[in-house]
């Protein structure tokens, strides 16, 4: 049992209160969901009850905290961890080891268990969430959702009364979600308390008990599963929450621009260590629609834009610009991709810097007109990297329209964002929308192709399956491959 | 499963070599350093050169091993044949880096050895077991398990670099050496921060802090091999040590 009694917490670094006069209380067994949007508190609560705070975190606590009897402010986090298990957003950075297996027994051999009774506990462990054959594999050939799988097992091991999930699913695919969810109904079979913070909300629908609402800091509202399902777009704008019920989910978006370009692909082959990874024989796409790259995760997605913009060279086969030819070194000059990892793509000290890097001659005006659009010209002077995520997102897609290139790539601009960011996005991408641009997206985001994509492209096992326009067949198509209910619209 | 009598998880040892305890390998890796700046003589620095592949090769490292046998080979060759145009400053300035890399070459082999063949929970382990303060432990295998996170990174770093049309080759570093490092430093530098934080919060949060006993699957102990090779740098490295005070010049 959970009891949180007036706390209130701020970061030394800040003046603001991150929790203030937070009093809940959650029932042994319970599945309890934080949500509302980005920098709300919902990860400083998680921090709260797994000794984060004030270990590893430095500021100032006042209230009492209880957890099964014991409380955490006064533990060392070691104490902690054989209660509350704690499970992060980012598959990569979670791992301690290399190797699964031994990642798994991490925690237990932390605690000092006998090595037997570790191996024992790992062979357990495996077969309960089904993942024999992930044990002893390297950590760096895992896909993200197999990794999150691994990071899971590894606190399953140490079996915890109390977990606590900070965004798990924001780096997952809708396969990988799935199996999460799988979890999720095992843990809660168990009697364990599970307490969630997230945007995402369709994979919880009946695992979740209360919702609680926050906004800075501060817990506005509870509701129920079935409240959070009623809620109307313009609701989900404020609170940031994502639709729990995607098969009704539904939203208007602009039409394609009228263009003559394309960019064709023929007999396109890419091997890696002598393994054909891509084979792509015949495909079109037109400039002036926004394109979503669908698939499973390891199944081609970033191989393809990499050939398509001549980051990898393509062995054989020619991709045309309209019915001129295109070498990959001509491609990579014409061509950017905002990566899901911003950070790597930012270099310089400042915005405009950033934004005029390798532009010769680069015109004043042009420049004004670019931090205007990516709504960036006050932060001109800033340091990229003091900018918050989605400034940097602004940033690095601001640098690609300044020097004029016309095949933009997005990946996964919107995992991990609440609703009305995944909104934001989608605009800002709309707004790139032009007669002579070719905008790719991959996503797994459903709710994001819905609210700006024009046409889908599913790669499977490094082919192109499907290439459609989302029109009411396409829709029916894309709901298929989500698996959602068509039928079952309520 | 496991058919063998006893149930302890071995990992798959994809490299053939004999397994020696952490503690060894870094006993290892700090003693033969001392050693390779005891002596100034070309047969002194292969000899030690020699047993360093001798630990590789018995370790597990076989290729690596042969690798830096041909690296060392063609130093010592550069070395010879340039030898007699010492008076040119280019070619005192090319023997100079040979000299020096071939000087360090027996410490970076060791260095690779220790990071390739060890598991970090196993690192872990044989800290907690040499009674290392809690700190150290924490921030050594940090740095211990962002190697292969920031090379991941790198190729990232790359990619985007190349989109940019920022140059990354040996023209660029000789034309332009600062901005280009900076251009790579910059992003990297924010990568191993946020990497370094939240691999510490995964790791704490599954009780790395324990203050009593950890405990390793793989089993840690000495076993014959550790307790010969050690003996033998050792007494080696005391029997140099009191010849370098005597004076003589090895």
């Amino acid at each position: 049992m959970i009891e949180i009694q007036n706390v209130s917490f701020t970061y030394n670094q800040t003046d603001t209160p991150s929790l203030s006069g937070i009093n809940i209380s959650i029932q042994e067994g319970e599945c309890v969901l934080l949500c509302g949007k980005s920098g709300c508190g919902k990860t400083t609560m998680t921090r709260l009850l797994n000794g984060m705070i004030p270990d590893f975190y430095d500021g100032t606590l006042d209230g009492q905290i209880r957890i099964n009897g014991i409380s955490p402010i006064n533990c060392s986090m070691y104490e902690i961890s054989k209660i509350v298990g704690t499970v992060f957003q980012n598959p990569r950075t979670q791992f301690y080891t290399v190797n699964t297996t031994s990642e798994i027994a991490f925690g237990c051999e932390n605690h000092g268990w006998p090595p037997e009774q570790i191996y024992r506990r790992v062979m357990q462990v495996a077969a309960d969430l089904h993942m024999e054959e992930l044990l002893n594999r390297n950590i760096f050939e895992l896909s993200g959702g197999e990794k999150q799988k691994v990071a899971f097992a590894s606190i399953y091991a140490l079996n915890p009364d109390v977990y606590v999930l900070d965004e798990p699913s924001s780096n997952l695919d809708y396969f990988a979600i799935r199996e999460l969810q799988a979890i999720l109904e095992l843990l809660k079979k168990q009697g364990k308390t599970i307490l969630l913070a997230e945007h995402r909300t369709w994979y919880l629908e009946h695992l979740v008990d209360r919702a609680f609402y926050m906004e800075q800091g501060k817990i506005i509202s509870e509701y129920s599963m079935q409240e959070l399902a009623d809620f109307t777009v313009q609701k989900r704008m404020e609170t940031g929450i994502r639709p729990v019920r995607l098969a009704s989910f539904t939203i208007p978006h602009k039409e394609p621009v009228p263009s003559l370009h394309t960019l064709s692909m023929q007999n396109i082959r890419f091997a890696y260590q002598k393994q054909t990874v891509l084979k792509i024989n015949q495909a079109v796409f037109h400039a002036g629609r926004i394109t979503a790259i669908i698939g499973k995760n390891g199944a081609g997605k970033s191989t393809f834009v990499s050939v398509l913009c001549g980051i990898m060279k393509n062995q054989k086969g020619n991709i045309y610009l309209d019915e001129a030819e295109v070498s990959p070194k001509k491609r990579i000059s014409t061509s950017y991709m905002v990566m899901q990892e911003v950070n790597h793509q930012l270099f310089m000290d400042s915005v405009e810097e950033e934004i005029l890097l390798g532009v010769e001659e680069p015109s004043e005006e042009q420049l004004n007109k670019v931090l205007l659009q990516m709504d960036i010209a006050e932060l001109r002077e800033c340091h990229p990297m003091t900018l918050s995520g989605g400034q940097k997102q602004r940033v690095a897609i601001g640098a690609a329209v300044f020097c004029g290139k016309t095949i933009l790539v997005f990946d996964e601009p919107t995992s991990g964002l609440d609703f009305s960011h995944m909104m934001q996005t989608a605009r800002l991408v709309e707004q790139l929308k032009s007669p002579d641009v070719f905008i790719f997206v991959i996503t797994h985001d459903y709710e994001f192709i819905l609210s700006v994509c024009d046409g889908v492209v599913e790669i499977e096992n490094g082919t192109l399956k499907n290439n459609y326009s989302l029109d009411y067949a396409g829709l029916q198509k894309l709901k298929k491959f989500y698996s959602i209910d068509v039928d079952n619209i309520i | 499963m496991s058919n063998t009598k006893n149930t302890v998880y071995q990992p798959k040892n994809k490299t053939n070599g004999l397994l020696f305890d952490p503690r060894t390998k870094i006993l290892l890796l700090v003693e033969l350093d001392i050693l390779l700046f005891l002596g100034r003589s070309l047969a002194y620095e292969t000899s030690v050169f020699l047993f360093c592949v001798l630990i590789l090769f018995v370790g597990g490292q076989r290729k690596t091993a042969l690798k830096c046998v041909g690296i060392f080979l063609f130093f010592v060759l550069t070395e010879q044949l340039i030898q007699p145009y010492l008076t040119n400053s280019f070619a005192s300035f090319v023997h100079f880096i040979v000299v020096v890399v071939r000087k360090v070459l027996p410490a970076f082999m060791l260095a690779k050895w220790l990071v390739a063949t060890t598991e970090v929970s196993a690192f872990v382990a044989a800290m907690w077991k040499c009674r290392f303060p809690q700190n150290a432990i924490v921030t050594t295998s940090v740095i211990f398990r962002c190697f292969p996170t920031l090379s991941e990174e790198w190729g990232a770093i790359k990619t985007a670099m190349k989109m940019r049309g920022i140059e990354f080759n040996l023209r660029s570093m000789v034309t332009k050496p600062s901005e280009t490092v900076v251009r790579i430093l910059v992003p990297l530098f924010i990568s191993a921060l946020n990497i370094s934080d939240e691999l510490a919060a995964a790791a704490l949060c599954r009780g790395l802090d324990n203050p009593g006993t950890h405990t390793c699957m793989t089993l840690i102990h000495f076993r014959w091999y550790d307790i010969a090779f050690l003996l033998l740098v050792t007494a080696a490295l005391a029997v140099i040590c009191v010849l370098n005070i005597k004076g003589y010049s090895l």
